[in-house]
């Protein structure tokens, strides 16, 4: 089956030669596949968010290969590896991360500030993308007023707004409620439908229980302990 | 784009005022070309040597002329070359 | 160009909405501008205008000297000094001071000679004769006394004069004519009690303005007890005088300066945890680099810029407009007589872009100097 990433060996050391270095990912290589849910697995300190961070260009491995689209990225120079992040990847955070005081078709067009989309296009885009998340009502509203899901939606049309192929997701559960949780996992499994490649980072039962998670990539002390690829 | 504009205005206007200002400064001064040109035909005639900003004691009134040592002359204890700009007066004086 | 516009609106918009802390920066920014270049406008304006009038000042002024001091200059010296190579028309100039103890002021007394006949910024005329006198517009305002009043002078019980006020100098003359009080030439030499003979100094004219040192040795070389000032030493001190005075009013809002130097350092040292995040965040959701540069860039240049100008605008207006109110005290200190504040508007533009390079520059480098380490990190930060 066709990769969009893969990784050879991976491994992340932070403060590398220093008293307190630590190695949050060491050797690791696997597999995201186009069109699929995959799901990092893992107690919290396992490593599943800085491999997200890793394979979402958000930082680069002390060793090993990253394949994104065919292209190790692990050496691109930086304003490479910030067009790769743009135009393949979007993220939803675990804190949200928006911009507190602005309103949220500002938060969700943001990413696409600094690029030379044509402004109305980039409306066009966002209206569709707020309808989709039934945020329409909302687009006005400052983003501090909005309730833990309705942030949570935002953050994820914020991810959409370029498009991207690949859809990264830390702990998007972590501050949402049951019945948020399953509205979430249905937001994500229509994306999925659409054709975006989806990864999330979780130990919420309930999502990587979900009979249609492609792909289960269980992680310990910073190692692939088990993969379950279907 | 509206606060772009808003800014932009703003600094246009802030700008238009400045020049505007500096212009008129030019023609005013160029206005003034008349009386300057009387002041200087008056400094001619009357042989004058310094301007009237600080009278209060003669080596401050015409301080061009004043003695080497003249600080010490009317206000001993003068900390400053125009007894005046020293805000405080000396002892006696009103 | 589009992404640029967006991240500059998008900068305002982060400006506004700190408005609280932004607008007080604006403020005190906008304030010091307005301090600092009242003070560069009106000691510039002053100095320009002083110096401009000081030019058709006498060449050489010619004193005498006894023990070090100024003393009256034997009239008789005239022949001598037309007799000296350079030397054009040289002429005596009688006048003195005479401490008002009425209104604790300085009058400057001059005699009156015929080269004064045709001065225009006069109302009424120059005096004729003995107990007539013309005076400064200071003068007139510190005895309240007007055209047609009497105004008594006294220097003992000997020694007194009253004088008829038949001219009144005008105000725009101020600057030259404050304190002046013109009465006749016997008027002022019985008034002072000066022995025959004796005038207060000589004026000299000098042909070939080039030679003015050269003529100048050779009138010590003659007179050693002369001391001969020359016009490029009075327009070099008044130079200072300038420079002087500015610097210390510079120096005592030198603590606003340095209030606002720590402010500067401050936001220059460290961006809060707030601004770090949000630079983590633009970095995560796609802005490279540069764009977050840009970003704040334009943030310290939409506050520095727009403070500046206003900085500016106030200053002029209060300088050439409100005749410098809040500056004036401090200029004035307990001076009496002061000429009125209506300084010409001679503008530098030089000193503007000195004061600009001094203030916006570091303003827009504190902006986005510490954001540059924030901004190069990996964005992955926001993830933990």
């Amino acid at each position: 089956m066709d990769a969009v990433i893969r990784t050879e060996g991976v491994s992340k050391v932070f403060n590398a030669g220093l008293a307190d270095e630590v190695r949050a990912v060491t050797g690791v290589s696997i597999e995201i596949r186009r069109g699929q849910i995959t799901v990092l697995k893992g107690p919290s300190g396992s490593g599943k968010t800085t491999l997200l961070g890793l394979i979402g260009c958000m930082a680069r491995p002390t060793e090993g290969k990253i394949l994104v689209e065919g292209r190790d990225v692990a050496k691109l120079p930086e304003r490479f590896l910030t067009s790769v992040r743009r135009q393949t990847f979007g993220f939803i955070f675990q804190q949200f991360n928006l911009i507190r005081g602005m309103t949220v078709r500002e938060n969700v067009m943001l990413p696409l500030y600094p690029t030379d989309i044509d402004g109305r296009q980039m409306v066009r885009r966002m209206e569709e993308i707020l309808e989709k998340l039934e945020l329409s009502s909302k687009r006005g509203v400052k983003v501090g007023k909005l309730s833990g899901g309705q942030q949570q939606r935002v953050a994820i049309a914020r991810a959409l707004i370029n498009e991207p192929a690949v859809l990264l997701a830390d702990e998007p559960t972590a501050h949402l409620d049951t019945k948020l949780s399953e509205d979430l996992l249905n937001i994500i499994t229509t994306l999925n439908m659409d054709g975006k490649t989806i990864v999330i980072a979780t130990h919420d039962p309930l999502i990587y229980d979900k009979p249609y998670i492609d792909n289960i990539i269980e992680m310990r002390d910073g190692t692939v302990r088990e993969a379950s690829l279907l | 784009m509206s606060k772009t504009k808003i800014f932009a205005a703003f600094i246009a206007i802030e700008a238009a005022v400045l020049a505007v200002l500096y212009i008129s400064s030019a023609n005013c001064v160029h206005c003034k070309d008349n009386e300057m040109s009387l002041k200087r035909a008056m400094v001619r005639a009357m042989r004058l040597t310094d301007a009237a900003f600080w009278t209060e004691a003669r080596y401050t009134r015409h301080p061009s002329q004043a003695d080497f040592f003249a600080a010490f002359q009317d206000f001993p204890s003068s900390p400053d070359h125009f007894p005046a700009g020293s805000i405080v007066p000396p002892a006696g004086q009103r | 160009m589009r992404g640029h516009g967006r991240v500059i609106e998008y900068a305002l918009s982060t400006l506004a909405r700190r408005k609280f802390k932004n607008f007080s920066v604006a403020a005190v920014f906008s304030f010091l501008i307005a301090v600092l270049s009242s003070i560069l406008f009106l000691t510039h304006a002053y100095k320009t205008e002083t110096l401009k009038l000081l030019e058709d000042s006498p060449e050489i002024i010619l004193q005498n000297m006894s023990g070090g001091r100024h003393e009256l200059i034997p009239v008789e010296y005239i022949t001598t000094l037309s007799g000296i190579a350079g030397v054009g028309k040289a002429s005596p100039r009688y006048w003195g001071y005479y401490y008002d103890s009425l209104t604790s002021a300085n009058y400057t007394l001059m005699a009156y000679d015929e080269n004064m006949q045709d001065i225009k910024l006069l109302q009424g005329r120059m005096p004729a004769s003995e107990g007539e006198c013309a005076v400064g517009k200071g003068v007139a305002d510190i005895r309240q006394v007007g055209m047609k009043d009497d105004i008594f002078l006294t220097l003992g019980t000997e020694q007194n004069v009253t004088l008829k006020i038949v001219g009144l100098f005008s105000a725009n003359s101020a600057i030259l004519t404050n304190d002046l009080i013109i009465l006749t030439k016997d008027s002022l030499i019985k008034f002072f009690n000066m022995p025959a003979d004796m005038a207060t100094d000589i004026t000299i004219e000098v042909n070939n303005p080039s030679e003015v040192s050269t003529v100048a040795r050779k009138i010590r070389r003659t007179f050693p007890n002369s001391r001969p000032i020359l016009k490029n030493e009075l327009i070099r001190t008044y130079d200072n005088i300038f420079n002087w005075r500015g610097g210390i009013v510079l120096t005592m809002f030198f603590g606003a300066i340095a209030a606002f130097m720590i402010f500067v350092w401050d936001k220059a040292t460290g961006i809060n945890a707030e601004e770090r995040q949000e630079i983590g965040i633009l970095k995560a959701i796609g802005w490279e680099t540069a764009d977050v540069l840009y970003l704040k860039f334009w943030e310290g240049a939409a506050v520095s810029l727009s403070s500046f100008f206003t900085g500016l605008i106030l200053a002029y207006v209060h300088v050439f407009y409100f005749n410098a109110q809040f500056l004036a005290p401090v200029l004035k200190g307990w001076s009496v007589l002061f000429p009125k504040f209506e300084p010409m508007p001679y503008i530098d533009i030089y000193q503007i872009f000195v004061l600009f390079f001094l203030t916006v520059l570091p303003y827009v480098a504190a902006s986005v100097v510490p954001s540059w380490k924030a901004a190069i990190s990996d964005p992955d930060s926001v993830m933990r």
